[in-house]
């Protein structure tokens, strides 16, 4: 009997002295865990892989237009003709990712081809797209752009080009 | 045997019914301070250039960005409930933030978040009657050079500590 009172209260004692430091000592301290998160979108990267192509022009007495559509359609007014003989084609973009994310497409106002002292202005340019688009779910659109340009009355003969910029962006 | 047997239950019965007495008086105080989460901290979407940059919210939940894109509308500040169970005069804590924490992305990337800024800073006041107080946090996270596609997360520790 004596040997089984005092194991129960050495065991009392230690539950006895473990509880009140436990409780007393610690929770004058409190931590709480939270998560940091956040997710990397793959950059957004515009690739061209055709040229706006207006083909061979003849040009008039009078001034006129050549309009190139975001399909690759040629239609003209006034004194400008088109003719057959060259590739006609709307500029092609691949636009590349975050899969399902939005952007925005910005075309220039106008530019200038060049055929050495001679020149034409490129301008209303149109996006198949419109101004802004999705990507898909593998992270890709195709962009294609389409622009009016604008034959001088007697304008020179030759080849003529020049360059623009198109520019996308996330939003 | 029969009696030793049960004499020995019966002082060990008595012993943990003791110390369960004893236990519930200490153990049911409400804790002195405790700390809960009540949201993560997440810096939402970016887009990253080819020179890295970083983005910061602040602890009013505001997103800055400098040098890569951010995107979309998923972030915002850590924010914790603090409850100070003490009587008497205003109850003050201490908050101690990370120094720096390491997110871990896909494959072996990472990246860095530090300059953490809570609000309260340095010491929040649990004032009475309700003794609860809200601590909002945020922090900078570093992005890296073309830093990989992914979803990036690590946790991290706030800690209060009650002071007078």
């Amino acid at each position: 009997m004596k040997k089984t009172t005092l194991i129960a209260l050495t065991a009392l004692a230690a539950i006895v002295l473990l509880v009140p430091s436990g409780s007393a000592m610690a929770q004058n301290q409190a931590s709480a865990q939270a998560d940091a998160t956040a997710t990397i979108i793959a950059p957004i990267t515009l690739t061209n892989t055709a040229d706006l192509q207006f083909g061979n022009v003849v040009a008039s007495t009078a001034a006129g237009t050549i309009v190139v559509d975001t399909a690759g359609g040629r239609t003209w007014t006034a004194g400008a003709t088109g003719i057959s003989g060259l590739p006609v084609s709307a500029a092609a973009f691949t636009v590349g990712g975050g899969a399902n994310r939005t952007f925005t497409i910005t075309l220039p106002a106008s530019t200038t081809i060049t055929n050495g002292a001679e020149n034409m202005t490129v301008d209303t340019f149109t996006s198949s797209l419109g101004a802004s688009s999705v990507l898909d779910g593998s992270g890709a659109a195709a962009l294609a752009v389409g622009g009016t340009l604008t034959v001088n009355a007697n304008q020179a003969t030759g080849s003529y080009s020049g360059t623009f910029s198109v520019t996308v962006a996330y939003n | 045997m029969v009696i030793r047997r049960r004499s020995i239950q019966i002082a060990f019965l008595g012993a943990y019914l003791v110390a369960g007495l004893v236990r519930s008086a200490f153990g049911q105080q409400p804790a002195p301070i405790t700390i809960s989460t009540d949201r993560d901290l997440s810096f939402g979407s970016i887009a990253p250039g080819p020179a890295g940059g970083s983005v910061t919210i602040d602890p009013a939940g505001g997103r800055t960005a400098a040098g890569v894109v951010v995107l979309g509308s998923g972030f915002g500040a850590a924010s914790y409930t603090v409850r100070v169970n003490v009587n008497g005069g205003n109850p003050h804590y201490t908050i101690t933030l990370p120094t720096s924490v390491t997110l871990q992305g896909p494959g072996a990337a990472t990246m860095t978040v530090d300059t953490f800024v809570s609000d309260p800073s340095g010491t929040g006041n649990a004032k009475p009657p309700a003794r609860v107080d809200q601590l909002n946090v945020g922090a900078t996270l570093r992005v890296g050079p073309n830093q990989p596609s992914g979803s990036y997360s690590a946790p991290f520790l706030v800690t209060v500590n009650l002071g007078n």
